[in-house]
């Protein structure tokens, strides 16, 4: 079996976290918690997803 | 004598040639002669070796995939029917497939590995494992030394998951030794903790792509821990590979996008995300003021109901304090009115004592007058006044008293006034 990927493990996470914000009845404290670390983890996967997706628009520039 | 019709006879002996297992799907090898092909696409030609020939008919169904472009005089192996054609009472196979010598052979082994492992139960969906993960990090690719299906695998994992650690193995992926390599391969990198494997080449020949339909092979796949992507050829071709393999591709590009998420995706995906997570905390945010502002309108609401009974207690006080002071000043004026009645009393008690002293003093003038008369002086009354004078006498009639009485004189020479 392989290993839990890392990225789908954030993609997971960020998804509960909207799920939760979304469902839950969870006091002001903990929902400002919550946006800030899912903030923080689709700023971080928009990062690790935007080097490449640059790297792709390089690519095809050249392509042209 | 039993009488029979031809229709009958060749009814039945085509119903008896139809239901014998041992004259269907029967593999028949030998030289076309006669070969025709029908406008209508069906090809009719003759199969012959030294001793007999037999007539066979393809229909354009079946000749639609041949893989080779027959002729007279090749000598082939059909996979066939054996059936009458009643009209012409001829014995005839129904070629279903068509392959040159040799090549027969082969798709013969195919055929009849490709039974004895579906048997086995090797190709059953129940033990095919899913990918691991939507969003592959590690994966293996097991494809020819810089062959094609290296570029287009690359080209893909550029394009729509760079993201992905890619690791080549090149493989033989033809002739000999290409099975014994591929499995070697596949053991070596089944324990590294891959999200998955694709096993790919590019189009060929049916003969090209036959290491791909390895007993070995297929069991090795079929052992493998790590989910397996086969993407073998184009989109006509099934190896045994295929068949075992977790999933089958067409083709090796085909292999990367059924295995990745399209980048662009992703990225469209974790952006509705980060919005839908700024309306979430908004939303939530509108949700907790306004519980807060019905809140503070109850305390307000709470406030003015306390001020109202405040502003009640104080007038209630007012109305104590106001009454208790009509009390004060009811009693006062009560008091007041007693001082006064007391001095009212006062004045009259002693206006009393001064009457009673003013009759003494009169009794006490009296009894001095007596005490004159005694003495043998007489005195003059007029109006039951004392004349002291004779000036004071206002008319001739007077009155005079002596000790023991008086008379009633009239004076004489009474001149007047």
């Amino acid at each position: 079996m392989a290993n839990k990927a890392k990225f789908e493990d954030q993609m997971k996470k960020l998804q509960d976290i909207v799920d939760k914000l979304e469902k839950e009845e969870i006091d002001l404290d903990e929902s400002i918690h919550l946006y800030e670390e899912g903030l923080q983890l689709a700023k971080d996967l928009k990062k690790q997803l935007s080097v490449f997706e640059e790297r792709i628009s390089e690519l095809s520039r050249d392509e042209e | 004598m039993q009488q029979l019709s031809v229709s009958s006879l060749l009814r039945y002996l085509k119903n008896r040639l139809d239901s014998d297992e041992n004259l269907q799907k029967i593999y028949v090898a030998g030289e076309i002669s006669n070969f025709h092909r029908h406008f209508s696409g069906h090809l009719y030609f003759t199969l012959k070796d030294e001793k007999a020939s037999v007539s066979c008919v393809m229909f354009k169904s079946a000749a639609s995939f041949l893989n080779f472009d027959p002729k007279t005089g090749d000598k082939v192996v059909v996979y066939a029917n054996t059936s009458l054609y009643e009209p012409s009472g001829q014995l005839q196979l129904y070629v279903l497939k068509m392959t040159p010598e040799g090549y027969g052979d082969l798709y013969a082994r195919y055929e009849a590995l490709k039974n004895k492992l579906s048997e086995e139960g090797k190709f059953l969906e129940e033990h095919k494992i899913a990918i691991p993960t939507v969003y592959p990090e590690r994966i293996v690719i097991l494809v020819g030394d810089k062959s094609a299906a290296m570029s287009d695998i690359k080209t893909a994992f550029a394009r729509r998951w760079p993201l992905c650690q890619t690791d080549y193995y090149p493989v033989l992926v033809q002739g000999t030794g290409a099975p014994e390599d591929i499995c070697s391969t596949l053991k070596k990198v089944d324990p590294m903790a891959y999200d998955a494997i694709i096993l790919a080449r590019g189009g060929g020949s049916f003969e090209d792509l036959f290491c791909f339909n390895d007993e070995t092979l297929v069991n090795t796949i079929y052992d493998l821990n790590t989910f397996i992507i086969t993407g073998i050829g184009h989109e006509q071709d099934f190896t045994l590979a295929d068949f075992v393999a977790d999933q089958r591709a067409a083709t090796p590009t085909a292999a990367v996008e059924l295995i990745t998420p399209d980048i662009v995706d992703v990225i469209d995906l974790v952006t509705d995300y980060e919005s839908e997570l700024y309306s979430l905390i908004t939303s939530i945010l509108d949700d907790r003021r306004m519980r807060y502002d019905y809140l503070i309108s109850d305390m307000l609401r709470f406030k003015e109901r306390f001020l109202g009974i405040s502003a009640k207690i104080d007038h209630q006080s007012q109305l104590i304090r106001n009454s208790i002071l009509h009390r004060i000043s009811v009693y006062a004026q009560r008091t007041d009115y007693d001082i006064s009645q007391m001095r009212a009393r006062l004045n009259f008690r002693l206006s009393e004592k001064q009457l009673l002293y003013k009759r003494l003093f009169t009794l006490l003038n009296a009894y001095s007058s007596e005490n004159v008369l005694k003495r043998g002086y007489s005195l003059v009354f007029q109006d039951g006044r004392i004349v002291k004078r004779k000036k004071m006498l206002k008319n001739e009639e007077f009155e005079v008293r002596f000790t023991d009485g008086s008379i009633q004189a009239i004076e004489r020479d009474h001149h007047g006034k």
